[in-house]
């Protein structure tokens, strides 16, 4: 990984168009603006497994009478 | 109000049950209208909630009493502004179920549950601070399930 220090007000480029810039440093956290396309989707990294797991669960049809009989077993 | 499922085909479900989301769910934005539907098979009820606009999203949900007995939510101020919630016990949260793999192998999302407010009728997929809460709970894995 590319390690870069900088200061609040400074910033840095990645290829032609996305531009990152460091708003404010705190104790414990940095703002940072992104300027980027419009079509280059950000998003906070923890947001990327739930976007997942969510769509994964969105899709896959859970058979009724499967679970059904999973659940009787397990209340036994 | 009719509305077309992703299991069950075009079903009727109350309007009374159909929740505003604001922001949508994660992976799924631009989905404002979720109806929340209990599917009845062989005696069980099943809770699904599904998009009324659309097939999906649709989720399989349970309530954490019947799969995550100990749930106790650590939910944010902003999520409770959000959902017009003055505290957790005003709202009724849900699990997202996913069993792409076999229904053993099912898990839950534990830590970003739905949290629906019905009085507000206001729906939000909320992340939770407790930190060992799991976006993969697996209750029927050998060993990890709690004890009931």
């Amino acid at each position: 990984m590319l390690v870069i220090s900088r200061k609040a007000g400074e910033s840095l480029v990645i290829g032609s168009d996305i531009v990152i810039s460091v708003l404010n440093v705190g104790s414990d956290k940095v703002t940072i603006g992104l300027d980027a396309p419009k079509d280059v989707p950000i998003v906070r990294s923890e947001l990327v497994d739930i976007i997942e797991a969510n769509i994964e669960a969105a899709q896959v049809k859970a058979e009724p009478e499967a679970l059904a009989r999973l659940l009787r077993a397990q209340k036994k | 109000m009719i509305i077309e499922t992703r299991d069950f085909g075009r079903i009727e479900v109350e309007d009374s049950s159909v929740f505003d989301f604001p922001e949508g769910v994660y992976g799924f934005e631009h989905q404002r209208s979720l109806v929340l539907y209990v599917h009845t098979f062989d005696d069980i009820p099943f809770l699904y909630l599904q998009s009324i606009n659309d097939t999906l999203p649709c989720f399989l949900v349970f309530e954490p009493k019947d799969m995550f007995p100990s749930f106790s939510p650590d939910i944010e101020s902003g999520d409770l502004i959000a959902l017009g919630a003055s505290a957790a016990e005003d709202l009724t949260f849900l699990l997202i179920a996913n069993v792409s793999d076999t229904v053993e192998g099912m898990s839950l999302n534990v830590k970003c549950p739905i949290a629906l407010n019905s009085s507000t009728k206001k729906g939000r997929q909320v992340i939770l601070q407790n930190p060992d809460y799991s976006l993969r709970y697996q209750p029927f894995a050998a060993g990890e399930g709690e004890s009931i």
